[in-house]
């Protein structure tokens, strides 16, 4: 009696966790639709081979520096161009500004770490 | 269950109807622009005279020295598509005013399958279709004979084929996606924008396919231009390159910017919100790469001189498709977010937002549509349907007394066009052609089409010699005006019909110096002016 209540027992605690893991993965993919290409890496010894995909922390990363430099360029265009008139303009506030974004957002990306961008 | 379907139903209802007056509107300015024969938006007649060009098999990329001091400055392929049709009919208008027509509805058409594909939203995919012709930067700029809406509906089709085709590794889908590309950079150079966001989306996914299709697509991109140059005895790349390079204007540019804010507000933040969702927690779509590129690259387009709100087509139709797969995404109520750094981190705020945005959409999702409807409101104020309409509305005309435009006319580069033309301005245009027909000599008119319809030879494209003028240096020589300048000072033409004054400043000085202002006539709420040598 006891033996075939446990196998039953069993085979429904495996039909739960399938019916749960079926649900966990279906709340995945609706939740992200987008396609992973099959077989995907981040690691960056691969980045010319066919699975390598660039991760969030490579893309965060890349927009820090990207933010950061192009910044640091507009301001030095000021210091360097001393003959120039007229000081920050509101073209170079723009820029300044989308370079902050830019760079803010690279940072926040950086802590997500290896999910494909 | 029952109460809050009725709910979404009937808002979902209102924000049909809005939508869909919205398109009455465009319908009904599109056929009163067909019937139009003359210019209504600057620069219309001369991508007719393009058009006429390669009808009659000839490169509209000339040399502007000498006469009659024409080119183009556009890429061939908005003017080779209505070529038969010109070629058949005559110098007609409607030829590429209807073409641009249709490639607006098929990019709204495309908007609307794009988000129903992702989205799996039937309804909202066809409000987020009507969303891009509502519009009021589309639906001003939508039939009329230029290039930009043509070129949008390429790019639309490019990124909709390789959206889905690039994850599935469909490798002729993918070719076809580029060469859409290729067909919206030679409707227009502004396409350049949306094949960096591909690009960029490509190499974040496969770095090595991106360099490989990249390659690829610039090689085929470059071939073409250099068989255009050699073609055209290298005026292709003085005439639609080295003419193109036009200067900032912040003011403009800021001021198109926080008009596409007002403008489109209700459905901008959805799209936003969906590409910050899918940058930090989902995986980014070549929608989100594609709405944040072409609207950064487009407003700073903009603020160019000679540019205008056109610049923001590409990015409205990425905004329609962003928040339409977005906004569905809202209805899946057993959608989670995925486990991520931010989602663990700040969970507790995240996850009560994502919840009540779900609970909400069905009065959430409607509203912002409707509001979207609102916002974005223009109509013809008289006429006998759209009048009563106005009137039992209470809305009154804010512009030449006749059509209310939300975005009003007030703002610098947003085009000054919506408004149906009326009987009146045919006459008027009729009058200054008769006035052509009586001249006894050539005549250069900054309007084409009134030349054109009096069967005299179009004399110059002002706006392109004005653009070579500006770029012009003595270490880059790219315009000599000496023999136009030179007619005009020997009072060889015989009449200058002048509008915004958008010549090359010698050329101006001159007419100021030889010719006086005679006549002026009023057309479609321009006026027009007629010089004529001043007598020695």
């Amino acid at each position: 009696m006891h033996k075939s209540i446990r196998p039953n027992f069993d085979i429904q605690m495996h039909g739960l966790i399938q019916v749960e893991s079926i649900q966990r993965q279906t709340m995945k993919e609706e939740a992200m639709p987008q396609e992973h290409d099959s077989q995907e890496t981040t690691d960056i010894s691969q980045f010319f081979s066919e699975s390598y995909t660039v991760s969030k922390r490579q893309l965060g990363i890349v927009l820090l520096l990207v933010g950061v430099a192009g910044f640091i360029g507009i301001l030095a265009i000021d210091i360097l161009d001393v003959g120039r008139e007229g000081g920050i303009g509101p073209a170079q506030q723009a820029a300044l500004a989308i370079l902050a974004i830019v760079a803010i957002v690279g940072a926040l990306l950086i802590p997500l770490g290896d999910k494909p961008a | 269950m029952v109460a809050k379907r009725t709910i979404y139903s009937v808002l979902m209802g209102v924000a049909t109807a809005i939508l869909l007056f919205a398109l009455v509107v465009y319908v009904a300015y599109a056929l009163n622009l067909f019937q139009f024969p003359y210019d209504y938006d600057q620069g219309e007649g001369f991508e007719l005279v393009d058009t006429i060009l390669f009808s009659q098999l000839k490169w509209p990329y000339q040399n502007t020295d000498v006469y009659p001091f024409y080119s183009s400055n556009y890429p061939p392929l908005f003017h080779i598509l209505p070529a038969p049709l010109v070629a058949i009919f005559g110098p007609q208008y409607w030829t590429g005013r209807l073409l641009s027509f249709i490639s607006t509805i098929i990019t709204t058409l495309l908007i609307g399958y794009a988000v129903y594909r992702d989205g799996k939203r039937p309804w909202i995919a066809l409000l987020s279709g009507l969303a891009f012709l509502a519009s009021n930067m589309i639906y001003h700029n939508g039939p009329l004979f230029r290039q930009h809406l043509t070129m949008v509906m390429f790019e639309t089709a490019a990124v909709l084929i390789l959206a889905r085709a690039v994850p599935r590794r469909k490798t002729r889908q993918i070719a076809l996606g580029f060469f859409l590309l290729i067909l919206a950079g030679y409707t227009k150079q502004l396409a350049a924008v949306t094949a960096l966001a591909v690009l960029a989306w490509l190499f974040l996914r496969n770095p090595r396919r991106a360099v490989l299709w990249g390659l690829g697509f610039a090689v085929t991109g470059a071939a073409i231009f250099v068989g255009l140059n050699i073609a055209t005895d290298g005026e292709w790349w003085r005439q639609a390159i080295l003419a193109n390079i036009n200067q900032f204007d912040p003011l403009q540019a800021f001021g198109l910017a926080k008009l596409w804010l007002k403008l489109h507000f209700a459905l901008i933040i959805p799209a936003m919100l969906f590409a910050t969702y899918e940058l930090f927690i989902g995986r980014l779509s070549l929608y989100s790469v594609w709405l944040v590129a072409a609207t950064v690259l487009g407003a700073l387009g903009a603020g160019t001189w000679g540019a205008g709100d056109s610049y923001y087509a590409t990015s409205i139709a990425a905004m329609c498709i962003t928040a339409g797969i977005g906004l569905s995404k809202l209805f899946n109520s057993r959608a989670a977010l995925p486990n991520s750094f931010y989602s663990q981190k700040f969970g507790g705020i995240i996850q009560p937002v994502w919840r009540a945005a779900q609970a909400g959409a069905i009065i959430l999702v409607p509203a912002i549509f409707v509001i979207y409807g609102i916002s974005t409101l223009k109509m013809p104020t008289n006429g006998p349907f759209f009048g009563e309409i106005a009137s039992a509305l209470n809305i009154e005309p804010n512009v030449r007394g006749r059509h209310f435009d939300i975005a009003s006319y007030d703002v610098v580069g947003y085009a000054n066009v919506g408004h149906f033309t009326t009987q009146e301005d045919i006459a008027a245009g009729q009058q200054i052609v008769a006035l052509i027909e009586t001249a006894d000599g050539p005549v250069i008119s900054e309007d084409a089409g009134f030349v054109l319809a009096a069967g005299r030879p179009v004399i110059t494209n002002p706006t392109q010699l004005r653009n070579l003028s500006l770029n012009n240096s003595d270490t880059r020589p790219i315009w000599d005006g000496t023999a136009l300048v030179d007619m005009v000072q020997n009072k060889d033409v015989a009449l200058i019909i002048l509008r915004a004054s958008f010549f090359p400043t010698p050329f101006l000085e001159a007419v100021l110096e030889h010719y006086e202002p005679q006549e002026a006539i009023e057309m479609n709420g321009f006026t027009y002016q007629f010089w004529r040598p001043i007598p020695d």
